[in-house]
């Protein structure tokens, strides 16, 4: 192609720059202040990097628990991202690819859980997962049932699985949401009909068409989609804390918002050292990034035919 | 009755890290602040005896720690003893989730001289009748301190004693050229919980909440009025700087780093700075300023008491029991000064303190005994405590009232009415959820 | 109204979609529904007997001014922050699309701040951009006082918005730049050779094949102001100063969590839940009609 793209390319390559700046200037001064001391800490932000990496890093990982911690983050995030994508993609099929009664309330109940964080309704969620149980015990108790049964077998029913502190626990409210039923959905409806329709003819069933020809080619999508939930996971901050009853179930980022202290212990807090500790933090998601890098833009390619 | 069948399986009960093979006592205490001293205490209860187990499980902060053995208790899955902070008394003491130490102690068949605890730590924690709801456990209070170095520079020779000299040494200092004479972050806590108590002027009626759930904020005139019209008039003047708008964007840290020269704190706190400033500065604590022609109270004790929650054997009970009163003797206590900054909370251990209990920490002696003399000059019947209901989100409204002074939305008549009007909101909130219930 | 290529069968659908329905019925639903019961009654913290007080805990609640305030700043917040992010996922989409020596680069590295944890990431920011020390802190030397987040509403917002763009731009951009590389090539010829230039292309060509993507990206960042406004309020400014980031997600969350008030804290978020199901059928009202999925 011959045409003068000077002033459109010298204005991209500035946008670009900016671009690069932005996104990198936090995690320049993550490094800075990590491998500063905490005298040179007080006086401000350090632009320029110290000499006091090591000493911060072994305080992190001898005096704290962010190394159990970033294992606790990595299973937890392992849990979130592949349950997550495991029923998305389920209910994302079901919904693109079955005529089904109902099908937009269905989408209807489970888009309406996307907007809502769990912090607003963070008791309650406790509630079901001291007992996942409670919704059916309620509904026995307040329905009269459980009288019935007493009546029957002079013993009334109690039902209990407690998921408080444990990893699972901590993953199951994560993974009821609906951004990657939305994600999939999109993409779905993106597939040109005519392969399904070609697979019917060849009178393959729904589950054969999901799994030769549908995931084969959600391959990026599900690339891209890990990532996001992944890091999604990672991130979580209120339920982790909340659920876990030790601090050595604790996630990550719990750990790193530790750093900061109790209004009147009168103890100062340690940016060096909570730096530091992000510094760790921030490597398993930059890995997962890093593998997945190519397919995330080709992943997020959606609304094409 | 509930009968258990069926399903009992727990994908995983609660976690014993550490227990011992035998049948010892075994229950859970949370706790969230002062992490190794804690840690310490349990080891060597665990130590001391076979016929307990203590296990001792760190939370992140009060707050989260308040609210997850809310979330627990409602979930019947409670530690049997926890660590709650000063702001939550009241909300503790009608929760009918807790049962009184003098109570476990009792049953247990343990006596315990409960007079022995200083009376500043005993009446934030006691029902009316004198009877402890929670064991005082760390404890401090809020005292001045000075950089003696930046001040002499100035030309100070003597720290500050009432808000006037203060504004005058901030004066200086600001001439001297002192960036940050004096910082706060506008905690309650600190300008007005403490501030009040030291003026001995109550918070709200009914004696802070004592005599009913009726109180009404009260704080809205006379001295704090002033004290919050004073500082946004020195910060106005760059004599006072707020602690995020500091270089090290905390108070604590900006006063170790030397940038700013005076700052209210806990004694818990000392510790630190007298690291910090080690062979750098010469700093002092004092007593809280109070303004000049007026009458010196004790301050209140901060931290944080011991509750046992509801809803275990027993054996269990006795079993906290004795944890309790391991941590009662004046040897643990001086662990916990030592390790901590926090204070003495009975007589025994400040007299252990006196004794020789910190020989080798002259530092810290030196903050303890003046946190002490702070907690123990004479009071009214307006620095027993603080009895109110949701003071913990009462503290956000102040904080947040509060700051719109310095950004010149209110003035300070404004900002503190509409705290003690949102304050009030919630008081009332606060009876009528606990409607019939009785003050203890 | 079967469309083709659609299967057959009454239960695989509801099979299929039953993990699905299942664990948002346990940990959505249900809290939902026992907070719809805590609304009507004062809900004690530590649970026992409750009082059933009818409608007063929304009553209290319309006449609380702060509600409204929170639930405007909120939706404020959720259009700003969504409109400057796709707008620069966008403007930083198209220029890495054109290639340049930077953008390869740029597509690795923008997608970095995905990693660094929503709450050190607030940390972080917020220490960036203090009135002290901070990158606008040259401000104050030419007049002082035009940059403090700590003192001035208006600046802990824009700092606030800094930051949800700093987290969000990578999604937005990947998905937008997948998008612009998606068009054919054939199309930016044909249009060069009737004389449109590359600014032009840009506006007549790229933008209206966009619009799936745009669309996707406002519905993702609609959603996700709400959920990430929340880390960042939490970890950079706590509400302040003086309430002015003060958002109703985070102020439930405080109210609930932090000042023990069950019953004020769900009946808020009840409503919240409300106005969420308006959004999403508005958006889909509004937006999807509009958007070409068939090119």
């Amino acid at each position: 192609m011959i045409e003068t793209t000077r002033s459109i390319d010298r204005a991209a390559t500035i946008v670009l720059a900016i671009g690069i700046l932005f996104a990198l200037g936090p995690f320049y001064l993550v490094v800075t202040t990590a491998t500063s001391t905490f005298a040179t800490v007080v006086q401000g932000m350090p632009l320029r990097p110290g000499t006091a990496l090591f000493a911060n890093l072994h305080h992190v990982l001898f005096q704290t628990d962010i190394p159990q911690q970033v294992i606790n983050s990595m299973i937890i995030a392992v849990l979130v991202t592949s349950g997550k994508a495991i029923v998305s993609v389920l209910s994302a099929f079901a919904i693109v690819y079955f005529d089904l009664k109902g099908k937009t309330v269905i989408f209807g109940m489970i888009l309406a859980t996307m907007m809502m964080p769990i912090e607003v309704r963070i008791v309650s969620t406790y509630a079901v997962a001291s007992n996942v149980f409670t919704p059916f015990q309620d509904l026995i108790d307040i329905t009269g049932v459980n009288d019935l049964i007493e009546m029957l077998t002079g013993m009334r029913l109690s039902l209990e699985v407690n998921l408080l502190n444990t990893y699972v626990g901590m993953a199951l409210p994560l993974i009821a949401t609906a951004t990657g039923t939305f994600l999939f959905r999109q993409f779905f409806q993106s597939i040109p009909r005519e392969l399904s329709q070609a697979a019917r003819m060849d009178g393959a069933g729904p589950v054969r068409f999901l799994i030769d020809i549908l995931l084969p080619l959600s391959k990026a999508p599900l690339g891209a989609l890990t990532v996001i939930m992944f890091e999604s996971a990672w991130n979580q901050l209120i339920w982790p804390l909340m659920i876990a009853t030790d601090p050595r179930m604790e996630p990550a980022v719990v750990g790193l918002t530790e750093f900061q202290t109790a209004f009147n212990s009168g103890q100062s807090p340690e940016y060096q050292y909570m730096m530091a500790a992000a510094l760790l933090v921030i490597i398993p998601p930059l890995i997962v990034i890093a593998l997945l890098q190519r397919l995330i833009v080709r992943g997020l390619v959606i609304g094409e035919k | 009755m509930r009968t258990m069948f069926a399903a009992a399986a727990a994908f995983a009960g609660t976690l014993a890290l550490g227990a011992p093979a035998q049948a010892a006592t075994n229950f859970d205490f949370w706790y969230a602040a002062g992490q190794r001293a804690v840690e310490a205490q349990c080891n060597d209860f665990n130590a001391s005896q076979s016929q307990y187990h203590v296990n001792c499980v760190y939370q992140d902060s009060y707050e989260s720690l308040f609210q997850k053995a809310i979330a627990a208790y409602r979930a019947n899955r409670q530690p049997a003893l926890v660590q709650f902070f000063d702001g939550g008394t009241l909300d503790l003491l009608l929760s009918n989730a807790v049962i009184p130490v003098t109570k476990i102690a009792a049953d247990a068949g343990q006596k315990v001289d409960w007079n022995d605890y200083i009376s500043g730590a005993k009446s934030y924690y006691a029902t009316r009748s004198g009877e402890l709801y929670g064991q005082p456990y760390n404890s401090s209070t809020l005292v001045f301190y000075t950089n003696d170095d930046m001040l002499k520079k100035a030309g100070i020779t003597k720290a500050p004693e009432t808000w006037e000299e203060v504004g005058e040494a901030a004066k200086k200092l600001k001439a001297s050229g002192v960036a940050c004479a004096l910082t706060s972050d506008l905690h309650p806590w600190r300008v007005m919980e403490e501030f009040s108590a030291a003026e001995g002027i109550p918070i709200a009626s009914e004696h802070n909440g004592y005599d009913g759930l009726d109180a009404k904020y009260v704080f809205n005139k006379g001295l704090e009025v002033q004290l919050i019209t004073d500082l946004a008039d020195w910060h106005k003047q760059g004599m006072f700087t707020l602690s995020r708008e500091t270089k090290a964007g905390d108070y604590r840290n900006a006063f170790n780093s030397q940038e700013c020269a005076m700052i209210l704190n806990s004694t818990g706190g000392y510790t630190d700075t007298a690291l910090a400033l080690k062979g750098k500065a010469a700093f002092s604590v004092h007593l809280l300023p109070i303004f000049a022609g007026t009458k010196r109270y004790n301050t209140f004790v901060g931290g944080a008491a011991l509750y046992a929650m509801k809803g275990f054997d027993a054996k269990t009970y006795k079993a906290v029991a004795a944890f309790l009163a391991f941590l009662r003797s004046p040897e643990q206590q001086m662990q916990m000064v030592i390790n901590t900054g926090y204070l003495p909370v009975t007589k025994s251990g400040v007299k252990l303190m006196e004794n020789g209990g910190l020989a080798n920490y002259p530092e810290r002696k030196k903050a303890a005994e003046l946190g002490v003399e702070s907690l123990n000059f004479p009071g009214n019947a307006d620095t027993r405590g603080i009895r109110l209901g949701f003071f913990v989100q009462f503290r956000e409204v102040f904080r947040a009232e509060i700051t719109k002074v310095f950004s010149g939305e209110s003035t300070p008549q404004q900002a503190l009415d509409a705290a003690a009007a949102r304050g009030d909101e919630m008081l009332k909130r606060f009876a009528a959820t606990y409607a019939g219930a009785k003050m203890p | 109204m079967a469309r083709d290529g659609q299967f057959q069968g009454r239960w695989w659908p509801i099979l299929l979609s039953l993990p699905q329905l299942l664990l948002i019925f346990l940990f959505f639903y249900w809290p939902v529904v026992i907070g719809l019961k805590w609304s009507f009654f004062l809900e004690r913290p530590f649970g026992g007997s409750a009082e059933f007080v009818g409608l007063a805990n929304f009553q209290r609640l319309f006449q609380d001014t702060e509600f409204y305030a929170a639930a405007g700043r909120s939706l404020v917040f959720m259009l700003t922050a969504s409109a400057a992010t796709v707008l620069f996922s966008f403007v930083l989409a198209v220029a890495a699309d054109r290639k340049l020596r930077l953008s390869g680069f740029a597509r690795n590295v923008l997608f970095w701040p995905q990693a660094l944890a929503g709450a050190s990431a607030g940390v972080v920011l917020s220490y960036l951009f203090n009135p002290a020390t901070g990158v606008f802190s040259w401000l104050n030397t030419l007049s002082p006082g035009l940059w403090n987040p700590v003192l001035d509403g208006f600046d802990a917002n824009i700092l606030l918005n800094i930051a949800y763009m700093w987290g969000r731009i990578p999604i937005d951009f990947a998905i937008l730049l997948a998008g612009l590389q998606a068009i054919p090539e054939s199309y930016h010829q044909a249009a060069a050779v009737d004389g449109a230039g590359p600014w032009r292309r840009l506006l007549d060509l790229q933008l209206p094949l966009l619009t799936p993507q745009i669309f996707l990206c406002i519905v993702i960042e609609f959603n996700e102001s709400f959920n990430q406004a929340f880390k960042l309020i939490e970890s950079m400014t706590h509400g302040g100063p003086g309430n002015s980031t003060n958002q109703l997600v985070y102020k439930i969350f405080v109210d609930g969590f932090r000042g023990y008030d069950l019953s004020g804290s769900s009946t808020q978020s009840l409503i919240l839940m409300l106005l969420f199901i308006f959004i999403v059928v508005a958006q889909f009202a509004l937006l999807e009609r509009r958007v070409n999925y068939a090119r």
